[in-house]
């Protein structure tokens, strides 16, 4: 299956007062949809700094992504966050300069946009990351009315009178002695409805009134329904896919801008063994709509047309890049020229061709700006936005409470209107995956997040994350130092060591048969309740010294110092990760190469 | 009384009907509005040389028990014993385990060797005897002392050295620590967070201590940091004849450190017994979902997980009968079913307007609880025969369910006045009886053994 995340060459460096430290340093990562990852590494090694790379959400400065790429479904992240872009071509007109700055506003829009929707995460602590002055179902109905407005808007406005259907699920409510299929009843009529979940409760709770004086009130509450203000919500809607789509384009373009280090990567004989079937690479030269690949004349292929130092390209050529491409579509290089429309030939380069770009919404820009200048003057009116936000807000709450059960919240209802202190740490956590799941992410990045909590409630959360994971599709990279967590929850596992990817294989591969010292430092420091062949009161085998200091890492292999298979050459070299049999990478000058080089 | 160092006696510590209340204040006068019953009548017994684990959830109160052990807080009830001979401990002991019907020559013993009913003063002495190790290394620390102060302070606090001995014992504490002399003259933040944890347990260890408190000693580490602080407080407890109560919510750090476990939950000791056995044939429901709880670190196990629903009850107004009936999975009856347990059911339940089934009884006006055995229900007009045989009925349907567990503890359905009583059976809490030889287990489900001692 296509990666969803595919990570290249990250390094991340904080600038300290004692010098440059870098914290990761040229991690590969990718995930695939619907794939649980799992992180894992001793404290200091880098793992939640390169999450908050990928979510963007470093702290610059003392942080700075120095180099990588970063690339989420086929777009690249980081994309005008650096500096050195400064031109941004349009499909019309000459290319338009842009400082530095304001691409960085972009970056930042764009980033604004993916978080949530997109890619989003679950801190460790969750009282630290919890506003302790604002309820918490306000918090996660926030992150809905930022991120899925429209479908909120295409709920209200999709409201109408209640049914005979409607008022015979009220029915059922009323009659069902069950608290949870109560609940159960009452959402649903609530989503169908669109009334307020607690005035419903109430309602059912009232003892003592006849079953028609009932419904007589439940009519009345639906007749007091806010109508009106459709004008809004369509217009709140098409202002929203506006923007949508102004940012994707925008950003489609940068991206494709930045396929240069890709394709050399992908194309060039000397750097990606399974193009030996191809000439050397000369030069790649990135445009709005497609890829130039120029190709030198290689010295033995005296049947080629030659212009210069640089081939004339063949439709044999031509075929033969195609082919490549075709074969390294199910890997990284895959998701990230997933865009490549056709392959063609111009005078002396061959050409990539990408799909068209997202399509226009509306003629001109102009139309997007003025919806903009008129959303700003109506929400600056505070007696006007808090009238025109209401019912947002109020749907925003029954999703929020739908959302609310599906963490397996009890009387989210009640819940609600909490603060997080209220709760108690497997609540607080929970009321944490909700927010993430609000914007349903492709991707969840979950740092540590049974790490404060007892066992209990942690078998309790990763059971959640299990069951959600079946339910809603979405990937995890899951953060963790205890391997144990591992085995219960990820498909593969990359082990990180001072700032480095030391081991990445398949979950049952790794525990059944670990490869790099570390890992299997790793794996038998682990106390289990299992006596794993231990006598009761032996010492456990332990890793011996500390992780070292990234402002001056050892040389050669980072593991050497604690390492017991160390020996000279890994005081020297730094070891390469590198294929070890179909599925598995490791980096250990104790497993040879094989043969095979660095996967793609 | 005797000078506890002299003669070192077979029991260390005991507890004996151990209860300390909080109270929680409100209003606009700061008055107690309600008790927090944070260890409820605790009895635990800790011999020397011997590592007790003390298990549980948060908010189960066993870091209140450790901080009553060490004396860090007054006990609102009960006493802590220290240094008691093994004779004079089973001559208290044979008077029962409460510590209430005690006579004259118990009570005599009792006051000897508590360490809870001593002037605060006189108990300066013993301080130094047991030594705390706690949770956090990162809290735990006096950032602005350095290390070789942190660790010498105990001994000059005490009077047992004078400051350059202390400096001197405090490099050879460091030593023993795994750390090296040269950072005795560092801060506590220039260190990892097993480096602290080691700084820590020196200072624990540097009065020379017999009982060493540890509250979660590692749950704030990594897993191979963990393995070494672990190893280090074995090696420890084995060279200078430690003993340790280890206060901790992961099993599978008691199976490696302790030789007897106790598991609590909401103040109170459910199950107690020897580790081995306890990871082997573990007896109480809870215990079981505990260990289930446990991530193996083996994907290609896939256990049968007990999934606890929902949290710890507030321990403001626990549970009445078996304090975890509510969450357990092989409740019965007798387990202490109350009437707050099925109020809400009922009203809905015995409600015409509602439930279809009841639609012969009057309108229900109003349900009352009335004390932890009985549920009133009051209709607008009186009820008659015929209605509390209506009730009677659907009170049977449903306990014939498997959710309705709750109703099967409904003993009687009575007639007062024109109101309609639900008499639930007596909740009574399960004592802690010896099931097997040196296994104790409070829950209804292991029967029949009357208590004996050990």
């Amino acid at each position: 299956m296509e990666p969803i995340l595919v990570v290249r060459g990250l390094k991340t460096e904080f600038l300290t007062s004692r010098g440059l430290l870098r914290a990761v340093d040229d991690v590969d990562l990718q995930i695939r949809k619907g794939e649980v990852l799992g992180l894992v590494g001793e404290s200091g090694s880098g793992k939640t700094v390169t999450a908050l790379s990928i979510m963007y959400l470093l702290q610059q400065p003392p942080g700075r992504i120095a180099g990588g790429e970063i690339w989420f479904r086929g777009l690249n992240l980081l994309a005008g966050s650096d500096e050195d872009i400064r031109v941004v071509p349009r499909t019309v007109g000459p290319p338009k300069f842009l400082p530095a700055d304001d691409l960085l506003k972009q970056h930042r829009a764009r980033m604004n946009r993916v978080r949530g929707h997109g890619m989003s995460m679950i801190f460790q602590e969750p009282m630290s990351s919890l506003n302790p002055v604002l309820r918490v179902g306000y918090q996660v109905a926030e992150v809905l009315m930022f991120q899925r407005r429209q479908e909120i808007c295409d709920r209200l406005l999709s409201r109408r009178d209640l049914t005979d259907a409607d008022l015979g699920l009220f029915r059922q409510a009323v009659a069902s002695g069950e608290a949870s299929e109560r609940e159960r009843l009452v959402a649903e009529f609530c989503v169908r409805s669109g009334l307020r979940p607690e005035k419903i409760h109430a309602l059912i709770d009232a003892s003592g009134l006849p079953i028609d004086e009932r419904i007589a009130r439940v009519r009345r509450l639906a007749v007091r329904r806010r109508r009106g203000g459709g004008w809004w919500l369509r217009f709140l809607k098409r202002l929203d896919a506006m923007e949508e789509i102004h940012f994707t384009r925008e950003w489609e373009r940068l991206s494709r801008l930045s396929l240069g280090q890709p394709a050399v990567d992908l194309f060039d004989p000397k750097k990606n063994p399974r193009a030996k079937g191809l000439p050397p690479l000369a030069t790649v030269s990135p445009q709005p709509d497609a890829l130039r690949l120029y190709f030198h004349a290689a010295v033995g292929s005296g049947g080629d047309r030659r212009k210069g130092d640089l081939l004339v390209p063949s439709e044999d050529l031509r075929a033969r890049v195609e082919a490549h491409l075709r074969d390294s579509a199910s890997g990284v290089f895959g998701a990230i020229f997933g865009i490549v429309k056709s392959v063609g030939i111009t005078e002396d380069a061959i050409e990539l061709r990408y799909r068209e770009p997202a399509t226009d919404l509306f003629r001109t820009e102009t139309e997007l700006w003025s919806r903009r200048l008129l959303y700003r003057i109506a929400t600056s009116i505070p007696v006007l936005r808090s009238v025109l936000a209401r019912p947002i807000e109020e749907e925003a709450r029954r999703h929020v409470v739908e959302l609310f059960r599906l963490v397996r919240i009890p009387e989210p209802t009640k819940i609600y209107d909490e603060y997080p202190h209220e709760l108690s740490g497997g609540m607080q956590q929970r009321v944490m995956i909700a927010m993430a799941l609000a914007g349903e992410p492709a991707l969840m990045i979950a740092d540590e997040p049974t790490t404060a909590l007892d066992v209990t409630t942690q078998a309790q959360i990763l059971w959640l994350l299990k069951d959600l994971r079946t339910r809603i599709d979405s990937a995890i990279l899951y953060i963790t130092h205890d391997l144990a967590v591992i085995a219960e929850l990820s498909d593969r596992v990359a082990v990180m060591y001072a700032g480095k990817i030391v081991e990445a294989a398949p979950v049952a591969d790794l525990f059944a048969n670990p490869l790099h010292p570390y890992t299997q430092g790793l794996l038998q420091s682990i106390v289990s309740t299992e006596s794993q062949g231990l006598e009761p009161g032996a010492p456990l085998p332990t890793i011996p010294g500390v992780v070292p200091d990234l402002l001056a890492p050892p040389s050669g292999c980072r593991f050497h110092p604690r390492c017991k298979f160390a020996f000279d050459r890994c005081r020297v070299e730094e070891p390469k990760l590198l294929a070890h049999g179909p599925n598995r990478r490791v980096a250990c000058h104790l497993y040879p190469e094989e043969g095979a080089s660095a996967a793609a | 009384m005797p000078p506890p160092s002299k003669d070192r006696n077979e029991i260390l510590l005991a507890a004996r009907g151990l209860k300390k209340h909080f109270a929680v204040k409100g209003g606009l006068l700061q008055r107690a509005i309600a008790t927090v019953h944070a260890v409820d009548g605790v009895d635990l017994v800790i011999r020397r040389g011997e590592t007790v684990a003390l298990v549980g959830e948060s908010g189960c109160g066993k870091t209140t028990l450790g901080r009553l052990l060490l004396r860090l807080i007054e006990p609102t009830e009960g006493d802590v014993l220290f240094n008691v001979p093994e004779d004079v401990f089973e001559r208290m002991r044979a008077n029962g385990p409460a510590a209430t019907q005690d006579d004259g020559q118990t009570k005599e013993l009792i006051r000897q060797y508590s360490i809870t009913r001593r002037r605060r003063r006189s108990m300066k002495a013993l301080r130094r005897f047991m030594q705390p190790v706690f949770q956090d290394p990162f809290t735990s620390l006096d950032p602005r002392m350095l290390v070789k102060d942190i660790v010498a302070e105990p001994l000059l606090v005490s009077g047992l050295a004078t400051r350059p001995e202390a400096y001197e014992q405090g490099a050879r504490l460091l030593e023993e620590v795994g750390l090296r002399p040269e950072h005795l003259y560092r801060f506590p933040h220039e260190f990892s967070g097993g480096q602290r944890q080691r700084i820590a347990i020196a200072r624990a260890l540097a009065p020379e201590p017999e009982f060493l408190l540890l509250d979660e000693p590692t749950s704030a580490l990594d897993v191979s940091v963990q393995a070494q602080i672990l190893n280090l407080l074995k090696d420890i407890q084995r060279k200078q004849n430690l003993t340790y109560l280890l206060i901790t919510h992961n099993l599978s750090v008691v199976r490696h450190m302790a030789d007897r476990v106790a598991v609590m939950y909401l103040g109170r000791i459910l199950e107690r017994k020897r580790t081995a056995e306890l990871f082997s044939n573990p007896l109480h429901p809870y215990t079981k979902a505990l260990l289930s709880a446990v991530p193996v670190p083996d994907p290609k196990r896939r256990r049968e997980r007990i999934i606890l629903p929902g949290d710890v009850p507030s321990p403001i107004a626990p549970p009445a009968g078996c304090r975890f009936h509510t969450r357990c999975n092989a409740v019965l009856p007798h387990c202490g079913w109350s009437p707050r347990d099925i109020a809400a059911t009922a009203a809905h339940m015995f409600d015409p307007s509602r439930n279809p089934d009841a639609s012969e009884l009057p309108p229900l006006e109003e349900v009352t609880i009335r004390g932890d055995e009985v549920l009133l229900l009051r209709y607008r007009e009186p009820a008659t025969e015929s209605n509390r045989l209506g009730v009677e009925a659907l009170v049977k349907a449903r306990a014939e369910r498997p959710e309705g567990i709750a109703f099967r503890a409904i003993q009687y359905v009575r007639l007062d006045g024109g109101r309609i009583l639900l008499e639930f059976l007596p909740a009574k809490e399960p004592e802690l009886l010896e099931i097997v030889p040196h296994h104790f287990v409070a829950c209804y489900l292991y029967p029949g053994v009357t208590s004996a001692t050990n």
